[in-house]
């Protein structure tokens, strides 16, 4: 029969885990824009980082934006780039045989 | 002989089953990054596919279960043949060939299920399907899928332009730099979807094997037949299905890179988790769920209800159109070789026809870009590429 308890659990882990990485991602991104302007517009490609010309995700440090601000912007990326490998190691059987 | 004929047929079948299989699923990991302007569509479908070859080289666990359980086999059950298997991969082509001739993304592990269950009612009678089984291992997953996945990636969008959102304006912060983060979630989408899909086809071939003896019971797939497989679709995937990208990038919804983001994330975390904690769920639905979430969780996004149904429909159709192609098939196939000869004559006839057909709209990864420049090119400003910033330099010089 349908295990609806599979289901439940199933929902709540992508759910918890999709929101966890987007809002790492986006508070990377909004540390970032700390003391910076906002953007032009909301269309893509339209946003004043792409177009001061920063292609790196982690720009270098520029004035207005407090070192603190970087520096957890930093952190964020980093629990981002973690829960890719997360995801590596899942995909892959041979990490987690039993 | 023909028993030799037969395997050889149904390989071939199968490998081009793969290949729709591919160029079908693109579209799951790659609509959305190419709707975006995160990766050029050829770099993307490029980048799909070596992820799909390496996918397909890292697990063999799905293609040992692939008969599990669906159709009854073994002691008691019945005697799998490779004509039955043959009429069953005629429907699947079939029924991958109409939908993406539509442009419809559609779950190509439905349309294998049904034309192999279509094959083996006409072969061994309706108890050879299991359909509690049927219920709740396809039925119920595939109205699941998309409503899970729809909503995980309604609230990861809310929660991306929430927290990107400047308090006194109301205006976005960098919602642009999605994008950079759009290239990984893409690609976990695609890897993930390698090492499940292209062992369905792997299975179905060692299926054949097994049943015609070449094979011993309860072995896995040989290494040839790996590398075949991992090779068929990581062909498909590069020749891109740009129909399907285009309704899925375009069609359903108007994507930003923090909706993109927010609908690949969700796209990944729910299969990763679905295949990790309980049922396997398709990729396609998956996909498409989180598309339409996305676009519900952007205010000011609407979400094209119309080409959503049309999506809905092929779904409903997927299974007992596949088994319907499936079954003709198989009755064809009772005739003895001669039916077999008029089943691939057939097959071959509705690819070409289809192939026509689809030629005389082609839909190219110019097509699909150009589309999208059109969307967005109005107020897109030149990607700061290193080349670009030298053009622009000289340019002010």
């Amino acid at each position: 029969m349908i295990d609806w308890a599979a289901f439940a659990i199933v929902a709540a882990a992508a759910l918890v885990s999709a929101s966890v990485v987007v809002s790492l991602f986006a508070f990377g991104l909004r540390l970032l824009n700390v003391g910076r302007g906002v953007d032009a517009d909301d269309s893509p490609g339209a946003s004043e980082t792409t177009a001061s010309g920063s292609v790196s995700v982690v720009p270098a440090q520029q004035e207005g934006r407090p070192r603190w601000a970087t520096f957890a912007a930093v952190i964020c990326f980093g629990l981002c780039i973690l829960a890719v490998l997360f995801g590596i190691y899942l995909i892959v059987p041979f990490f987690h045989a039993s | 002989m023909d028993l030799t004929l037969i395997v050889v047929l149904v390989v071939v079948l199968a490998l081009f089953f793969d290949f729709t299989n591919g160029f079908h699923d693109t579209a799951n990991a790659m609509a959305t990054p190419i709707a975006t302007g995160a990766l050029k569509p050829r770099m993307a479908v490029g980048l799909a596919a070596v992820l799909n070859l390496v996918g397909a080289f890292l697990s063999t666990e799905v293609a040992r279960t692939i008969s599990g359980g669906l159709i009854r086999e073994g002691d008691g059950g019945i005697q799998i043949t490779p004509e039955m298997i043959f009429a069953g991969l005629i429907g699947a082509v079939c029924w991958n060939m109409v939908t993406w001739l539509f442009g419809l993304p559609s779950s190509s592990s439905h349309a294998l299920f049904g034309g192999l269950i279509g094959a083996a009612i006409v072969g061994a009678g309706v108890g050879a399907v299991d359909f509690s089984v049927l219920v709740s291992k396809v039925v119920l997953p595939a109205l699941v899928a998309p409503i899970v996945a729809g909503f995980v990636a309604f609230a990861a969008t809310r929660l991306a332009y929430a927290i990107t959102r400047d308090p006194a304006t109301g205006r976005g912060l960098g919602r642009g730099n999605f994008r950079y983060a759009q290239i990984f979630s893409s690609s976990l989408v695609a890897l993930a979807h390698g090492t499940n899909d292209a062992q369905k086809t792997m299975g179905v071939i060692t299926l054949t094997l097994i049943a015609t003896g070449s094979q011993a019971v309860g072995t896995g797939p040989e290494f040839w037949v790996i590398a075949a497989c991992a090779l068929a679709i990581a062909l498909g995937t590069y020749t891109g299905g740009w129909r399907i990208i285009k309704t899925m990038g375009t069609g359903l919804t108007d994507i930003k890179p923090a909706q993109g983001f927010a609908a690949e994330t969700s796209t990944a975390a729910t299969i990763l988790a679905s295949s990790h904690l309980g049922f396997a769920l398709s990729t396609t639905q998956v996909a498409s769920g989180s598309v339409i979430g996305s676009g519900l969780g952007r205010k000011g996004a609407s979400v094209r209800w119309r080409t959503a149904g049309r999506i809905g429909v092929g779904w409903l159709l997927t299974l007992p159109a596949a088994a319907a192609v499936g079954a003709i098939a198989a009755l064809l196939a009772t005739i003895g070789p001669v039916g077999i000869v008029i089943d691939a004559v057939l097959g071959l006839g509705v690819i070409v026809a289809i192939f026509v057909i689809s030629s005389r709209d082609q839909v190219t990864s110019g097509t699909v870009v150009s589309e999208v420049d059109a969307a967005v090119g109005a107020v897109r400003t030149p990607k700061a590429t290193r080349r670009n910033l030298k053009k622009k330099r000289q340019a002010a010089e």
